[in-house]
């Protein structure tokens, strides 16, 4: 229901997601992003290209692996969000916690930079 | 509303669904709903309105409500608008008393719970909400 897959571009990751981000798939990229935050990837770019649908669940997994990665120093962005995705992060008044960039690419320059300044 | 089923496997027919209370067949009903809704000419800002909504609600009543049987769902098409009615036997539950989560623009402010029944009452049109004989009934309308 939702394909999760990682791409090591050092030095972080992209997570591309493909399918439903809900009550049942949430725990799996919560726990996935988790193992990331724990690596040696100074960012990690989550790619939501493909996902059609977020629920409560979704926005929460993201919400934590925000606040974890400000602990841990370590760079988040969403990239290429779909409008249906957009709109309840929108109303969820979560856009404006989020670096969130039209591609994968712009995510990863953006983040390269910052890492590189610090 | 029709006699409660026990499997909603068994009844694909979008206008009524009996939905095990369970995470798995609440998220596979909403979407299908959804996507039935789109086969039948509703848009697709209408129809993840709809998913969207059903799924917040019933994950809300299997996490918390002590629902002994299915929830039952009965979708109406007018012409202007998709009406969804919900019923289910679990614990009060009135979406409306919901408080306003505070939405803060800090992210280490910014509290994780209680944001799927307030983005459902901002997507959808209306939303009502009836307790009769211990059952929960709330009826979502989202225009077409």
């Amino acid at each position: 229901m939702l394909d999760i897959t990682h791409k090591p571009e050092p030095p972080g990751v992209t997570v591309a997601l493909k399918g439903h981000l809900n009550a049942i798939t949430a725990p799996e990229l919560e726990q996935q992003l988790d193992t990331l935050l724990n690596s040696a990837h100074e960012y990690i770019v989550v790619d939501l290209g493909n996902v059609a649908f977020i629920a409560s669940a979704g926005l929460r997994v993201f919400l934590a692996c925000a606040k974890k990665a400000k602990r841990a120093n370590r760079g988040l962005a969403l990239c290429r969000l779909q409008p249906q995705v957009q709109q309840i992060f929108d109303l969820a008044g979560m856009t404006p916690l989020f670096l969130i960039h039209p591609t994968a690419e712009h995510a990863h320059t953006a983040l390269r930079q910052r890492s590189a300044s610090k | 509303m029709k006699k409660p089923d026990t499997d909603c496997k068994k009844h694909p027919d979008a206008w009524h669904r009996s939905v095990p209370n369970c995470l798995p067949d609440v998220v596979a009903a909403a979407s299908d709903v959804a996507e039935q809704l789109r086969q039948h000419g509703v848009s697709a800002t209408a129809a993840h309105a709809v998913h969207f909504a059903i799924e917040e609600i019933l994950t809300n009543t299997v996490r918390y409500s002590r629902a002994a049987q299915p929830t039952q769902i009965a979708i109406a098409l007018r012409n202007d608008a998709v009406v969804v009615e919900i019923e289910d036997d679990g614990q009060p539950f009135d979406p409306l008393q919901l408080p306003t989560p505070q939405l803060s623009a800090n992210l280490d402010d910014r509290q994780a719970g209680g944001i799927g029944i307030h983005l459902v009452r901002k997507m959808v049109s209306s939303l009502a909400y009836e307790r009769r004989h211990n059952r929960n009934h709330i009826t979502i309308t989202v225009a077409r």
